[in-house]
């Protein structure tokens, strides 16, 4: 999740729960595997297209658009030809055309949801506090990752090792240890410090913590969630034949 | 959290901190290694196995430093969640399970013999491999339905072949192969491990 402020306001209209976008997901995921047509991928990602619409994603939604529409475009040139090696590239876009809405799921959970936000949610919904905070860490360092090796990179060019695609081929083991040992070094120490800092911050009280946002089910909430499980039951019976 | 009389049993905030940075690297490799492989499915079916051996340092450092009951459990279960909440759903359940078995199998002897410690981790990456794999096969299997449905009359035997190949030899292949890597990679991480990190003081 990016480190920049979110800025959401709950009292939005197209402020929705975070619990209620983790049960979209479940959904999302079951309805991955209830869809066999194109047709209801096609029908899959517009609903997707339509949810990121009203979260005010527009940029997400023109990509995701630009994404599934030369994926499908590719699927019906290549269902043309039906043997040799076009076939096989035939199934891996084929795949990666079934994992369109999941592109929209991905935008919707990383671009509109806060990483605060969704830690609070799962805590809310009554993970342990383990899972919790490490979770936190997790999503608080992802971004730092890329400044390590940055650095890491430039302290092997000092060296005269090139850090690119041949070397990587050419080395894998060493160049593996070139790579993790300074930064699970560094990563060692910034835990202790970190642990130091979070304990000094009252991270260990025990009960229930606050939230600068006041968490609760409102009506867009539940209206959401109407919709999206009113939309599985017709993408199911769709799939089914039921209806057309 | 709460300290007990056994303080020293329990994971603290620290333990806590390290595996939560640790889970970092290992998802954000597993994230840039998925996009690089995910070329071809043929090279898609080998992702669980460079990924073994490249995250087995990492593991093996948080299970030496951490040395309690979670070492295993928690990062996979952290890593289950952030896969499942982009659309990975499988993986979630497969980690969670296959992290309860390995962990189990790490802390029978107190994260002190360092074979189990081996053991676990290759249970916990064939738990990768069956979640991250598994939904290939079934939209394989669409796929092929829906090609011999749609354009009926064409020749399918070359492609059903590639298939049945993949299916056969090379799923198994992929298997053996990932548990070759994992196990690989524990001796890599313990060589690792023992030329920096015992030396610089830090395990």
């Amino acid at each position: 999740m990016n480190q920049e402020l979110i800025v959401t306001n709950p009292s939005n209209i197209n402020y929705i729960d975070p619990r209620v976008k983790l049960i979209h997901t479940l959904i999302a995921g079951i309805l991955l595997f209830v869809v066999r047509s194109n047709e209801g991928v096609l029908l899959n990602v517009a609903f997707m297209i339509v949810v990121l619409v009203f979260l005010g994603l527009y940029g997400c939604v023109l990509r995701l658009i630009t994404y599934t529409g030369v994926l499908f475009l590719l699927t019906k040139f290549l269902s043309y030809f039906t043997d040799g090696p076009a076939a096989l590239i035939g199934v891996t876009v084929y795949i990666f055309l079934k994992f369109a809405p999941v592109l929209g799921i991905y935008y919707m959970m990383t671009k509109s949801i806060s990483a605060s936000e969704l830690v609070n949610a799962l805590e809310r919904i009554r993970l342990p506090r383990s899972i919790t905070i490490t979770l936190a860490v997790t999503l608080r360092f992802m971004p730092t990752i890329g400044q390590e090796m940055k650095i890491i990179r430039d302290s092997m060019k000092i060296r005269n090792i090139p850090f690119n695609l041949w070397s990587v081929l050419k080395a894998p083991i060493m160049m593996m240890e070139f790579v993790l040992v300074p930064l699970m070094m560094r990563f060692v120490k910034v835990a202790e410090e970190l642990a130091a800092a979070a304990v000094v911050r009252g991270i260990e009280k025990s009960g229930r913590r606050g939230s600068m946002f006041d968490v609760r089910f409102r009506k867009q909430d539940f209206i959401y969630l109407l919709i999206v499980i009113l939309y599985a039951i017709f993408l199911y019976n769709f799939e089914m034949g039921v209806i057309i | 959290m709460e300290s007990n009389q056994q303080l020293n049993k329990k994971l603290g905030i620290k333990d806590f901190v390290l595996m939560g940075i640790f889970s970092a690297i290992i998802f954000a490799l597993a994230t840039v290694l998925m996009i690089i492989t995910g070329v071809t499915p043929a090279v898609y079916l080998l992702y669980p196995a460079i990924f073994a051996l490249i995250c087995s340092p990492i593991f093996m450092l948080v299970a030496v430093k951490v040395q309690k009951f979670g070492a295993f459990l928690i990062p996979s279960v952290v890593m289950g969640i952030l896969f499942g909440l982009m659309g990975a759903q499988t993986l979630i359940i497969t980690l969670i399970v296959f992290g309860i078995i390995a962990e189990l199998i790490a802390n029978s002897r107190k994260y002190n013999d360092y074979n189990r410690i081996a053991i676990a981790y290759v249970v916990l990456m064939l738990g990768f491999y069956a979640g991250s794999i598994a939904p290939i096969y079934v939209f394989t299997d669409w796929y092929i339905k829906q090609a011999t449905g749609g354009v009926a009359g064409t020749d399918m035997t070359y492609l059903n072949s590639l298939i049945e190949a993949a299916k056969s030899w090379l799923g198994a292949m992929s298997v053996i192969t990932c548990v070759i890597t994992a196990w690989l990679g524990t001796v890599i991480g313990k060589r690792i491990l023992k030329k920096h990190f015992e030396k610089a003081g830090l395990v």
